[in-house]
């Protein structure tokens, strides 16, 4: 008798165990990274605050994570290190394949999108005329900065460019308007938040096609409770006036829900022929 | 400091001030110099080029930084760092990244260049080679500005420290060693011109102030020498100056050197005029050379003052030896006043002798124990006895003693004292003998030349009579005053000079407030212009002055006349003053206060019962026994028209005429006593001959039962006769009219007779008719 208990009492643990997603239980502090596409500084002033809030209004506690650069989030994402995580979206698609991450919010008013921009003087009027000029990218995996544009080169323009990787947008701008790259990559909203003696010496080439933006996710291990706790409480945030003017230095012009299969667009897109391992 | 010699032998010296000076200023200059064109010029140049290298190494550093962003292509972050460093480094006016190709990478835009900079490079080197080249442009200047300017104010301050070091090691050095040793040098000058009292600095503990010390510590013993030196002469001088004898200093050809002020006052001469002259100019004695030089004791010689006026002399002289030269000292004494002195006293002692042969006082002298040593012959003549006789007694032998032993007592008393007495009187012999004597003595002290007593020295006379008189004197002035008591009125005796002598008591109780001033010898006008006479004595409606001034001129006329004084304290004092044969005052004072009273209260009545007669109203006169008016009223004075003053003393008969009758009736009062009354009289005045009708009363005025006088009262009937003439007239009138009214009545009567005997006829008639038709009204009459 007793040891029929004992044995089912062990098939219970194991099925139970078996059960639970893969990674790990419950975390007592809950990660929340950023990727590093600003200034670290920036982005602490920025997140700080949501990470308070979230904490004020969960009970739970948070810790913003901020990489030094893209390729350390990269791999911390891919290693599942984040239990919440703001990302672009090709970081979601293949955090969402290797890690299970799941968006549960984006902006629902802007859509991400890719810009090329070469000096205003540039005999460059045409996106086939890159081909076989370089071309500054941010970093190679930046997904409306580097991917996307990259993508789209190979795939929709079928050129092929010098690839000159240069850490940051503002970098990529500069190299082009102090002539050490023909053009750049970046998005509508770096460039528009450039000085105007570099904006006004560049103009935008191209813009690519639109995709679902940069999503909040989260990692399989954080319960759906928790989950929908954060999710609730940035949503109820950026319904705030107070909680929007944060949610927009994000950015986001307007939080809303985000589904994991918004982001099919970009599993087509191939984007992993172009993503670069960290 | 530079001595006159040394300038006028054109030796420029220099003042040690200068001399200390020059050394420092010449070290500072030399200093400034090095440090400003050599010191300072070669960390200027250093700084410089260790700025250079300091910003090349800055330069190089920034290049280092951006490496990895150079070969990284991160425009981004070369363009953050660069303007941060930049902003850091504001001197660097200019920034140029350029890549490897050598085009620009920053800034934006390019800069023009900027004149006037220096340019530094740095190689952006990698493994692979220069990737790049950074290029500053800065402006040294500015860069090194404030460097310089620390360098400069270094080099200021260093040569405000140097220039004020060496001001302030000149102004030590002057103060503790140049002052003192200039206060050194002028103390010195000042000590060789005798004067001692340069205050000199204060004694440091170095070399300097030994130095001070040093000269104080000379300076005080040559002071203390010659303080000895100038003592010694200046006693030596004022001994000759003050010497009463001439002394004078000759040479030895006899030429006067110097002489004393004792010599000008001899000679009269000044000694400036003297000296330079012969001896023999002074002292012209044909028996007598100084030349040779020679001592001489003493000699009495003559001498000849200035103006020729020879006098004799005491010439004394010696020898002394000044350095290498003989001296003479000659003393010369005026033996002028001594002469005279001889001279007078000789004639004093003729005189003495001649006075004292001829006197009537003798002289006598005393030693210390007051025994006679000397009496003049005269005491023999005088007391009878002979001069040697007295000899070795006192006067306390001869009587003194018994005679007053007070006086004896206060004479002794003087005698111990030492002190010069004064008639000093006593009695030698039995008092009243027939040889008693009363002798006055009267004696001077006299001391030795060396101030301790000898003795006395006085006058003795024979005053016996004198004292007899005066005895005589006081005796009768004794009886005089007690005479004075004995007098009931108040005496007082003033002498021919107004001064009071004696007073009785009498006179001294009626004016017991003056108590201290009735003393013999206050004079008269001190006594009434003192305060307490002044508010002692009424002056009634004159003022003070006036009563004073009057007062002494009644006393200085003494005219005997008497006037009356009055108290302030209501007293009323008779007063008579008389003038002595020896011009003196006698003053006689009665209290009269009651007497006085009593003619107030006499007065005081008469005043009422003349009232009371000029309230009444008959004439009231008071007539003597011969029939003068001694009182009259004021209607008598109105009745006779006269003044009451002027009846008084008049014979009645002188002013109203009477009948014979009526005289006899008056005079019979007056004389007989016989009272008699009037009714019917009349009276003609004498004044306007007007007669009035009166009626008057005559009663006498009984003294002792004698008849001496009488009262007249009479009146004025003239009304009186007048209504009783109306009322005989009106009389008179009324019979006459009564009769002729009783006349008118008779008639009357007959008349209503007759009509009523008629109308009773008629009545009856009527009665008869009417008394059955109407009741009869009643009657009416």
């Amino acid at each position: 008798m007793w040891r029929r208990l004992l044995g089912r009492l062990g098939l219970a643990v194991s099925i139970a165990f078996l059960a639970m997603p893969a990674g790990a239980a419950e975390p007592q502090v809950y990660k929340l990274a950023v990727v590093p596409q600003f200034d670290l500084r920036r982005l602490q002033s920025v997140w700080g605050p949501i990470v308070e809030q979230l904490q004020n209004a969960t009970g739970a506690k948070f810790e913003l994570v901020l990489e030094p650069g893209i390729p350390a989030f990269e791999k911390g994402l891919q290693a599942g290190a984040y239990d919440i995580a703001y990302m672009n979206p090709y970081h979601y698609v293949i955090a969402s394949k290797r890690q299970g991450y799941r968006a549960i919010l984006r902006d629902v008013d802007e859509m991400l999108y890719g810009i090329v921009v070469v000096r205003k003087t540039s005999a460059v009027v045409d996106i086939h005329a890159l081909d076989g000029l370089t071309v500054a990218f941010p970093s190679p995996n930046a997904m409306g900065a580097a991917l996307i544009p990259r993508a789209e080169f190979a795939t929709k323009f079928a050129i092929k460019v010098k690839e000159k990787y240069v850490k940051s947008h503002s970098s990529a701008y500069l190299n082009v308007l102090m002539g050490e790259a023909d053009a750049a990559g970046g998005i509508k909203a770096t460039f528009e938040q450039q000085p105007s003696e570099i904006k006004d010496g560049l103009r935008i080439l191209y813009e690519t096609d639109r995709y679902m933006p940069h999503p909040v996710a989260v990692h399989p291990r954080l319960s759906a409770v928790m989950a929908g706790k954060v999710q609730a409480e940035l949503l109820a945030l950026g319904a705030r006036p107070a909680g929007a003017a944060l949610l927009a230095e994000v950015p986001f012009r307007r939080l809303g829900i985000a589904v994991d299969s918004e982001y099919d667009q970009l599993r087509k897109l191939g984007l992993d022929a172009f993503y670069v391992e960290p | 400091m530079l001595s006159r010699e040394d300038t006028l032998n054109g030796v420029t010296a220099m003042s040690i001030r200068a001399k200390l000076l020059l050394p420092i200023m010449a070290v500072v200059v030399a200093v400034l110099v090095t440090s400003h064109f050599i010191a300072f010029a070669a960390l200027k140049d250093n700084l410089v080029v260790e700025r250079f290298r300091s910003e090349q190494r800055a330069l190089d550093l920034v290049a280092l930084a951006i490496v990895p962003d150079v070969l990284g292509g991160d425009l981004g972050k070369i363009h953050e760092t660069l303007n941060e460093v930049r902003q850091r480094h504001t001197w660097w006016k200019s920034v140029t990244l350029t890549g490897r190709s050598g085009n620009r990478l920053y800034p934006l835009q390019a800069e023009p260049p900027l004149a006037d900079l220096a340019g530094l490079t740095s190689e952006i080197a990698s493994p692979s080679g220069t990737v790049g080249r950074l290029a500053i442009a800065f402006d040294m200047n500015a860069l090194v500005e404030t460097a310089l300017v620390v360098l400069w104010r270094l080099e200021g301050v260093m040569t405000a420290i140097l220039v004020l070091g060496g001001i302030i090691v000149v102004a030590l050095q002057n103060r503790w060693f140049v002052a003192p040793l200039l206060r050194l040098s002028e103390a010195s000058r000042l000590l060789s011109e005798g004067r001692y009292d340069a205050p000199l600095p204060p004694p440091s503990s170095d070399e300097v102030g030994g130095l001070i010390r040093s000269f104080d510590s000379m300076r005080e013993a040559v002071g203390l020498r010659e303080r000895a030196l100038r003592d010694g002469e200046r006693r030596l001088q004022a001994v000759i100056d003050n010497s009463a004898e001439a002394v004078l200093s000759l040479s030895a050809a006899g030429q006067i050197l110097s002489l004393n002020a004792a010599a000008e006052h001899m000679f009269r001469a000044s000694a400036k005029s003297m000296i330079g002259w012969g001896i023999q100019t002074l002292i012209p004695a044909t028996a007598f050379s100084i030349v040779p030089i020679q001592a001489v004791s003493g000699i009495e010689l003559e001498a000849m003052r200035e103006d020729g006026e020879r006098f004799p002399v005491w010439l004394t002289a010696s020898e002394a030896r000044l350095d290498d030269e003989t001296i003479l000292v000659a003393t010369v004494v005026d033996l002028t006043e001594r002469k005279r002195t001889e001279q007078q006293l000789k004639d004093s002692e003729g005189r003495f002798r001649d006075l004292a042969v001829s006197a009537s006082d003798w002289f006598w002298e005393t030693d210390e124990d007051n025994r006679l040593t000397f009496v003049s012959d005269r005491i023999g003549e005088i007391l009878g006895v002979k001069p040697s006789g007295v000899l070795g007694f006192t006067y306390f032998d001869f009587g003194l003693s018994d005679y007053d032993p007070a006086q004896a007592q206060a004479h002794a008393e003087d005698l111990d004292a030492h002190r010069p007495f004064r008639d000093l009187t006593f009695a030698v012999g039995p008092e009243g003998a027939k040889d008693g004597k009363v002798i006055r003595i009267s004696g001077m002290p006299f001391f030795n030349e060396d101030g301790a007593f000898i003795g006395y020295r006085g006058v003795g006379a024979d005053i016996t009579r004198e004292a007899e008189a005066e005895r005589r004197a006081r005796l009768a002035q004794q009886q005089l005053a007690d005479a004075i008591e004995s007098i009931n009125d108040g005496i007082a005796l003033f002498d021919s000079e107004d001064r009071l002598v004696l007073c009785n008591q009498e006179y001294r109780r009626v004016f017991w407030q003056l108590g201290d001033m009735l003393v013999p010898g206050t004079r008269f006008e001190s006594i009434i212009r003192d305060e307490r006479t002044q508010t002692l004595f009424d002056p009634g409606e004159m003022g003070l002055d006036e009563w004073t001034n009057q007062r002494l001129q009644r006393h200085t006329q003494a005219s005997g006349e008497p006037f009356l004084i009055r108290m302030t304290d209501g007293r009323w004092i008779s007063s008579r003053e008389y003038r002595t044969n020896d011009g003196g005052v006698v003053g006689v004072r009665a209290d009269i206060t009651e007497m006085k009273l009593r003619e107030q209260a006499l007065e005081t009545l008469k005043h009422r019962y003349q009232l009371i007669l000029d309230s009444a109203g008959d004439g009231i006169v008071e007539l003597s026994g011969d029939g003068q008016v001694g009182f009259a009223n004021r209607v008598a004075a109105d009745l006779l028209q006269i003044e009451p003053a002027e009846m008084i003393g008049r014979h009645f008969a002188q002013l109203v005429q009477a009948s014979a009758d009526d005289a006899a009736v008056i005079t019979g009062a007056c004389t007989n006593g016989v009272a008699e009354r009037v009714n019917n009289a009349e009276f003609r005045r004498n004044a306007d001959a007007m007669a009035i009708p009166v009626e008057f009363l005559a009663a006498p005025i009984i003294e002792n039962d004698v008849a001496n006088g009488g009262v007249l009262v009479f009146r004025d009937i003239s009304l009186r006769k007048h209504y009783e003439q109306v009322l005989a007239d009106q009389h008179s009138e009324l019979e006459r009219l009564v009769a002729v009214r009783t006349t008118a009545l008779s008639q009357e009567i007959k008349n209503r007779t007759a009509i009523e005997t008629a109308l009773r006829g008629s009545r009856q008639h009527l009665k008869g008719i009417t008394r059955w038709r109407w009741p009869l009204p009643a009657r009416h009459f």
